[in-house]
């Protein structure tokens, strides 16, 4: 489990994120949405203590955050981050392998259990076909599923997803998404994935926070929180909320 | 793992067969079991050290070169292009100046020179949204131009004849290997090599990306001490004894990538092999190019690593 209690984030004099708190649960998906430059990625980079925090504390498993190592903490907290581009050709088998980083010692080869995790990942991502491509000749949609390969070969218990179904066509983002519930609700992972769709957050989420301005301005179960005026404050557009007709949940439909 | 086998065992080939031919051939044939003690003298007392420098150089700038285009994220990344020689050739350079004679000042200083100029490039280069190529070549091109004309203003304390030689050492030049260059570069290189290699895990992962490396288990800020502190001391050790050799650090990591992929668990310990044997074919071109007279390795490393440079550019 990860908590985050009141923290605050500054870069230079300027505040990115303040007084955030936010409890990630086994079996929860929480989905954070929020207009751009909201501090959805700060916050999903101070969780795993990628930015140093200036207020409050992050509580892993109940201890600080900081009393773990870097790969203590890779052990625990997958992340799947905004897509970046190497130069370097590496293919999909040998970027998902990476992913183990945190289990190895310095010369050490992957062993076993190591290829094991990439390869039920790789199988889960539906890649088997593509392991031997290099990356750079992968379409971005395909690059994505390789990503969050990677994490879930890590086999962190929570798991922190920055805009997983961007670029991604609608096959892949029911994909995406469907191994995310998979794992939280079958393997007790907590998730915490930033989106913009607020259709997915109210079809998956268990918990919808919505941002601005680097604050928190609210949070609950999508029901409660995704209505008319709270999306009209965070986004500042006109919704008709009704009812899915298939799944039951919210359906939120933009007046242009 | 089998295919690395297999390419190790081929380089270590190439490299055996590489030091014999530079040990055999040059301006005049030099034979080990010949009656000739002036033949004998050449091949033990000249060419032996001659050619175990060159491979030790070769060694050092490859396997800086490949770990630092890893850290960097940049398959430009070379010590000649970032300034790390030529702010070892400063060093260097002012101990011959300060120190005279006394000959451990020298590495030391070329050394502390390197790690200098190494985090002047990487501060340059940085920026809160990440480093890009054209940004870090940008860096490497002032600082070594800086470093350059600092280099020139000090040549106007040496006399004529110093002068010749030392404008050769500048472009990277073998012709005044000692054995006692030939240990410590040997030293520095297998140091460096065993360091770099131990962070090549962590380096495949920052090769895809800072931010993911730190996700994933890196402890960044301590792989990049790192990396700088080996590469420099190994640049250091190596510009000391031969000068600033361009391109080696280029070339070579560029073709291992080719033949082997981006690993760079094989990538690094491999370059220094591959680098060996590089830098001795090199100096071995450059010694019967234009026999009996020669020209500095680093003229021949530089017109091949030049025309790839720009390659490699346009490619991005």
């Amino acid at each position: 489990m990860l908590e985050a209690r009141d923290i605050s984030v500054k870069y230079g004099g300027t505040t990115i994120l303040a007084d955030a708190s936010l409890r990630l649960s086994p079996g929860k998906i929480t989905a954070i949405v929020g207009a751009n430059g909201a501090g959805k990625t700060t916050l999903i980079k101070a969780l795993n203590g990628a930015v140093p925090i200036s207020a409050g504390e992050i509580l892993l498993d109940g201890k600080p955050i900081d009393s773990f190592s870097r790969s203590q903490i890779a052990r625990e907290v997958s992340v799947v981050a905004q897509e970046t581009e190497s130069r370097f050709p590496v293919t999909v088998r040998e970027f998902v392998l990476t992913g183990r980083f945190a289990y190895g010692s310095p010369f050490g080869w992957e062993n076993a259990r190591d290829i094991e995790a990439a390869e039920r990942a790789i199988a889960d991502c539906e890649l088997v076909e593509l392991s031997g491509r290099l990356m750079n000749d992968l379409s971005g949609g395909e690059r994505q599923r390789v990503v969050l390969a990677r994490a879930l070969a890590s086999e962190g218990h929570v798991l922190l997803l920055d805009e997983p179904t961007a670029n991604l066509d609608l096959a892949n983002q029911t994909l995406m998404f469907r191994l995310v519930l998979e794992r939280c609700k079958k393997q007790e992972y907590a998730a915490a994935i930033i989106t913009h769709d607020l259709n997915l957050a109210a079809e998956f989420a268990d918990e919808v926070v919505m941002m601005a301005k680097g604050r928190i301005v609210h949070s609950g179960k999508p029901e409660e929180i995704l209505n008319a005026t709270n999306i009209r404050e965070i986004f500042s557009v006109e919704v008709i909320l009704d009812t899915n007709p298939s799944s039951g949940k919210a359906r939120v439909t933009q007046v242009y | 793992m089998k295919r690395a086998a297999k390419i190790v065992v081929i380089l270590l080939a190439v490299l055996s067969a590489a030091v014999a031919a530079a040990l055999l051939f040059g301006a005049e044939w030099a034979s080990p079991f010949s009656q000739d003690p002036g033949q004998r003298a050449i091949f033990f007392d000249i060419r032996l050290p001659r050619v175990l420098l060159g491979a030790c150089v070769g060694a050092s700038l490859a396997v800086a070169g490949a770990a630092l285009q890893a850290l960097l994220r940049n398959p430009l990344a070379e010590p000649y292009l970032l300034g790390v020689s030529n702010g070892a050739a400063l060093g260097t350079m002012l101990a011959f100046v300060v120190f005279g004679n006394y000959v451990f000042a020298r590495p030391l200083l070329a050394f502390a020179g390197a790690a200098a100029a190494s985090v002047l490039v990487y501060s340059l280069a940085k920026t809160r949204a990440g480093m890009n190529v054209e940004r870090l070549v940008l860096s490497g091109v002032i600082v070594t131009t800086f470093l350059s004309s600092v280099i020139i203003m000090l040549t106007t304390l040496l006399d004529a004849a110093r002068l010749r030689s030392f404008t050769f050492w500048l472009l990277g030049d073998l012709s005044q290997a000692t054995w006692s260059g030939v240990y410590l570069s040997f030293g520095a290189a297998v140091i460096a090599t065993i360091i770099l290699t131990s962070q090549a895990r962590a380096l495949n992962l920052m090769m895809l990306g800072e931010r993911d490396a730190v996700d994933f288990g890196v402890e960044v800020g301590r792989v990049r001490l790192v990396v700088f502190g080996a590469s420099s001391l190994v640049v250091g050790a190596a510009v000391a004894a031969s000068g600033a050799v361009g391109y080696v650090g280029l070339i070579v990591p560029h073709l291992l990538r080719l033949a082997v992929g981006s690993d760079n668990r094989i990538v690094v310990p491999m370059s220094a092999i591959a680098g060996a044997a590089f830098v001795v074919l090199a100096d071995l071109a450059a010694r019967v190019a234009i026999a009996p007279r020669e020209l500095p390795v680093g003229a021949i490393t530089a017109l091949l690593g030049a025309p790839l440079f720009v390659y490699l550019l346009r490619k991005n």
